[in-house]
Formats: C-alpha cells, structure tokens, sequence
C-alpha cells in the first residue's frame, strides 16, 4: 500500500529551495511507495520542482497528485527541459581589462553613455 | 530610465558607502560577519535599510529571509502584485544557487522599490562563498574555458553551464541565465554579476565584461538586478525560462 504523504504538511506552502526537496527525498525509504499529495503547495521553484522530477523518475516509487496550476506547470516546464535540447544564447563579450578605476569609470561611462544615446535614437 | 545609477548603485554597493565596508581592506568576510551579527542581535527576521543577511545553508532562513523581502517589496509597491511570481523565482533560484554552489556562510539580501525616479525594483543578493570561478575550479569543470578565470566564469554561468548537471540531461544552469532574459529580454531591466574580479553588465543595449582592477573584488558572488514595474500585457515569464 502507498504511503501518503501531504507535501504542504512536510514543506510548507512554497517550496523556495532544491534543498528542501533534497532534505525530503532523504527521508524516503527505497521499499515503500509514495503517493505525495501536493494539494495547498500553491508555489514551487525551477530548481525544487528540478529535484521533485528526480524523485518521480528515480528509484523509489513514487506518484505525485493533486498539483496545483502554478506547480504542475511548472512541472511541465521541467519535464519538457529535460527532453528537449537546450537553446543557449552565446555570450559574446569581449573583455575589457581595467587596470585602474580611472579606466573603468571610463569604459563604465561609455556604456552608460552609449545605452542613453540608443534610448534617444 | 537612468542606466548610469545603476552602476552608480552597484558601486556605492562595493565599495560600501551603503553597507560601511571596505572591500580595499580585503576584509569582507569580518565585515558581513559584523552585519551578520548586527542583524542576528536583534533577531534574524529584524531589517537594516531593507537589507536581510542570512546564514546561506539554512533552508529555514533563507526561506524567511525571501518571505520578509517580498513582504517589504509588497509593503512598498502597489503594482508588486504583477511581478510577484517573477520576482519569487528570482529569488528562489539565486539563493538556491547560493546554497548548492557557492560554500558561502553569509547571504546578504536587499531590496529596494524606487517609486520616483526609475519605478523600477532593485534586488541584490550577495554570499561571501567561493565565486563562479572557485565553484567550477572545485567540480573540475569547464577549466579549458575558463583561461580568463572569473571573468570567464561569469560568462559561462550566463550561458547556464552548470557543474552539477545530471549525466545524461542539462537539467541545472537555469538560475543565472533564465532570470538574466526574462529581465533584460522580457522587462527591459538590467543584470549584473560581481565575482571575484570581474564585473558583468547586461542591459538591453549590450553585454559587457569587465576586469577589475586593483585591490577591488568580491570574494563571493553578487548580483544585483533592476526590473521595471511597468509589466508589459505580452510579457509571460514562462517564454523566457523554459
């Protein structure tokens, strides 16, 4: 028989951390079933709800109800994740090399400058 | 908007006009720790100037310490209701960060809503841990990219390289590159990222990175983000963070 266990009871009614989901999966033992109940859990994070997915796909049994929009969405945000491949935005910037304040008040300047020029283009 | 406060801002920031800390002394961690203590003697949930320092491993207060800022930010902003989820998960994932990467004892929280000038919300989360470069020297990864130490560190972590990715999926890396798009891409604000000695700037108009000079660094990590209130009816954070 599934053991039932009320998430909002266990973490509360935001899930802000991964942490927090680590600390709960270390209270599950690897020969029961879970069925967690995530009614009330009205908040979760990407990274809490990340760790929630490794328990679900991991190797305990465990089924999750009862989801909240915000969290089953969320949810889905990591499951598609982790299927799809990630798109990811190159960063190319160039260093600039301040070897002085008076240089990078200078070059901080400039961008400040620049962004307000393109702001009254 | 007036870009150059912001770094006028982060500036005053480190070089600690607003928190009475002299990065030039090299003293950081003494001085957080004073903050820390000030704040802790009079209870952890007590506030300096909308300034809230938490241990950075305690779940328990780190999630106070989020709850209370929000509180603050909700106490002064009537529009915050439309950035209350965005703002949650900024929150969430940069302390999250702070707890799975950084080896920090410290956070440092503040939040600010400028209701005149900017109307904007600026939000600072700082630790006095290892740093993006000391979190990829110590999972050994990535080094081969990383010739330029904390400056490409910051870029990389922008990218969302994360070292603790599971092996067979890129499920991590989301906190510092999602929350940086939804901000600059969806609401036209700014991002900016100080760890160790390099200062990373992100705006609408353009990413910059800067190597910082002298006896100027911070040990940890900080990043310190301007949102506009004004919410744009189109704007939907799941288009940025998925």
């Amino acid at each position: 028989m599934k053991k039932i266990i009320k998430m909002k009871d266990v973490c509360g009614e935001i899930i802000h951390t991964r942490s927090v989901v680590e600390k709960f999966r270390e209270s599950l033992n690897f020969e029961d079933e879970y069925l967690l109940d995530m009614e009330g859990v009205v908040q979760i994070s990407r990274s809490a709800t990340d760790e929630l997915y490794n328990i679900m796909h991991g190797s305990i049994s465990v089924d999750v109800i009862n989801l909240e929009p915000f969290v089953a969405k969320m949810l889905d945000v990591v499951t598609k994740g982790r299927f799809l491949p990630r798109v990811r935005q190159k960063n190319n910037v160039k260093l600039v090399v301040c070897n002085d304040m008076q240089t990078l008040s200078r070059e901080l300047l400039a961008v400040s400058k620049s962004a307000q020029d393109n702001m009254h283009r | 908007m007036d870009f150059a406060r912001t770094y006028n801002d982060l500036f005053s920031f480190i070089s600690a006009k607003r928190l009475e800390i002299d990065l030039t002394k090299k003293n950081l961690l003494s001085d957080m720790l004073r903050i820390y203590k000030i704040v802790n003697s009079q209870n952890i949930d007590s506030k300096q100037d909308n300034l809230y320092c938490f241990d950075a491993m305690s779940n328990e207060k780190s999630t106070l310490c989020i709850g209370q800022a929000i509180e603050t930010l909700k106490c002064q902003n009537i529009e915050y209701n439309k950035l209350n989820l965005q703002i949650s998960y900024l929150l969430d994932e940069l302390i999250c960060n702070i707890q799975q990467h950084s080896m920090a004892r410290i956070g440092l929280l503040s939040v600010y809503y400028d209701a005149n000038e900017n109307k904007s919300i600026d939000i600072c989360i700082a630790d006095d841990g290892i740093g993006v470069f000391g979190s990829y020297v110590n999972s050994s990864k990535y080094l081969d990219l990383l010739e330029n130490g904390d400056a490409d560190a910051i870029c990389l972590a922008r990218e969302g390289y994360s070292t603790k990715n599971l092996p067979e999926t890129e499920n991590r890396g989301y906190g510092i590159s999602s929350n940086a798009k939804w901000i600059v891409d969806g609401l036209d604000g700014e991002f900016s990222i100080i760890s160790g000695k390099a200062l990373y700037i992100e705006n609408r108009f353009g990413n910059h990175i800067f190597s910082l000079p002298g006896n100027i660094e911070w040990p940890g990590t900080m990043i310190s983000v301007r949102i506009p209130v004004e919410v744009p009816e189109a704007f939907n954070i799941y288009n940025y963070i998925s």
